[in-house]
């Protein structure tokens, strides 16, 4: 209860809360604290301080990102080469990187004469564009890849059922060498959110699987292939249902997996 | 996409956290703050040195955002001096528990400049000298704003401030 008898300074004080003294300070400040009640007080508030700030804010990072954030781009004036740096972060398809960045990026009037007649077309392009984004968003995470993990494999395959309105059963690709990591559901269009799952070989590559009904009637098509620096889609319409499969894999190996879930994922 | 914009998309969640911090969970504001940075980001990547730390850069132009943001808006936006966090301070039902709602209304209650160090420090785990650097001030400077951020944010919590419970110490001015 007495006052400490060798004071701590303030900037010790914080050091200690956010565990940036060294051991033997750490341990002195301890001891102190175990014979003098305000100090012992103070540090926990502080500590519990610290924590609740934490936790306030923490959630925020597993939400999904807004659209228009990913759109961002540099200002209106800017070179030709930041427009094409810019729309090649966000178009992330080389093959769709045109028109992606047409329909997402571009402010320039002067491009969208050309590509006008694509503007009422289909959403390929924005549905590509989503599960790539959405590849090189949540494939890079450690600590949460997945909202649902096979541990609850069943839980998952209900809730994304209910959610995208079709049986849903997370596709099994162990054949290939890839397991299963789980699952999200993720914001595409209105009433018709996005499933998302993940799979990880023993090297620890990622591949994942992006579906969503398709906004508006979509005329069906063969396998497509977009390339991109460290990611490669193979992407399909089949009934008005979108499929995505992304991953930093050959071609011949994205292709075969892309195959097996065909198989596994028509309606 | 480049390996830097994928670098870029991947510190988007981060830098949305800090933004909803430092706006005190004002959502639109925060993303607000977050596009104007990737713009930001964008315009000046010629400027970004190869290996170097993205995250610390990236936060330093948030940082230059806001200030800015700040300076045009200080006449609406309410913010309290130490003097007044006081009097707003109601008395603490369970001691040592912040609400998790509370704590955010009140960091944005904070003067911005102690919001930042708080937030670089508490929830982005930024070392002392980090943190100084990305605010471009020096680390008596970060050590100062830390502590009296703490003590403010407790009072504006209803806890007992530091200069309370700990009377035998000076406040740091």
């Amino acid at each position: 209860m007495t006052k400490s008898q060798a004071p701590i300074s303030d900037d010790e004080l914080m050091a200690f809360i956010d565990g940036a003294l060294t051991p033997t300070r750490q341990r002195r400040i301890e001891q102190l604290a175990q014979h003098d009640d305000e100090l012992a007080d103070t540090i926990a508030a502080l500590l519990a301080q610290r924590n609740a700030l934490r936790d306030s804010v923490d959630s925020v990072l597993y939400e999904p990102i807004p659209q228009r954030l990913l759109q961002a781009e540099a200002p209106s004036h800017r070179s030709f080469q930041r427009v094409a740096a810019a729309m090649a972060w966000v178009a992330v398809g080389i093959t769709v990187g045109s028109l992606t960045s047409w329909q997402y990026l571009s402010r320039d009037d002067s491009a969208s004469t050309e590509l006008s007649s694509v503007r009422h077309g289909t959403d390929l392009p924005r549905f590509v564009h989503q599960a790539t984004v959405a590849h090189a968003v949540f494939a890079p995470e450690v600590r949460h890849p997945v909202e649902l993990g096979t541990a609850e494999l069943e839980a998952l395959n209900a809730w994304l059922s209910g959610r995208l309105g079709r049986n849903m059963q997370a596709p099994d690709l162990a054949r290939l060498g890839f397991s299963l990591v789980g699952g999200r559901l993720l914001p595409a269009e209105t009433n018709k959110p996005a499933a998302q799952f993940m799979y990880e070989n023993r090297q620890g590559q990622r591949l994942t699987v992006y579906l969503r009904g398709m906004a508006k009637p979509t005329p069906e098509t063969a396998f497509r292939y977009v390339g991109a620096e460290n990611v490669s889609t193979f992407y399909w319409v089949e009934k008005n249902w979108g499929y995505a499969l992304s991953g930093d894999l050959s071609r011949p190996q994205l292709l075969e997996a892309a195959r097996s879930l065909y198989d596994q994922l028509s309606t | 996409m480049t390996i830097f914009s994928r670098r870029i998309v991947e510190q988007i969640p981060r830098l949305r956290r800090y933004a909803h911090a430092l706006t005190g969970g004002n959502r639109e504001n925060a993303d607000d703050l977050v596009q104007d940075t990737l713009e930001r980001a964008f315009a000046k990547w010629g400027l970004f040195r190869l290996g170097a730390e993205l995250r610390p850069w990236l936060f330093s132009i948030m940082h230059n955002v806001f200030v800015n943001e700040v300076r045009h808006m200080r006449h609406r936006v309410p913010i309290c001096s130490l003097d007044e966090a006081v009097e707003i301070g109601t008395p603490a039902t369970q001691e040592n528990h912040v609400q998790v709602h509370e704590v955010l209304a009140a960091v944005g209650r904070l003067a911005p400049e102690f919001r930042e160090v708080l937030v670089l420090v508490s929830v982005e785990e930024f070392s002392y000298a980090e943190t100084a650097k990305i605010l471009s001030i020096p680390m008596g400077t970060v050590m100062s704003r830390l502590f009296r951020a703490r003590t403010q944010l407790r009072t504006l919590t209803g806890e007992p401030t530091l200069s309370d419970t700990r009377s035998g110490l000076r406040l740091v001015q």
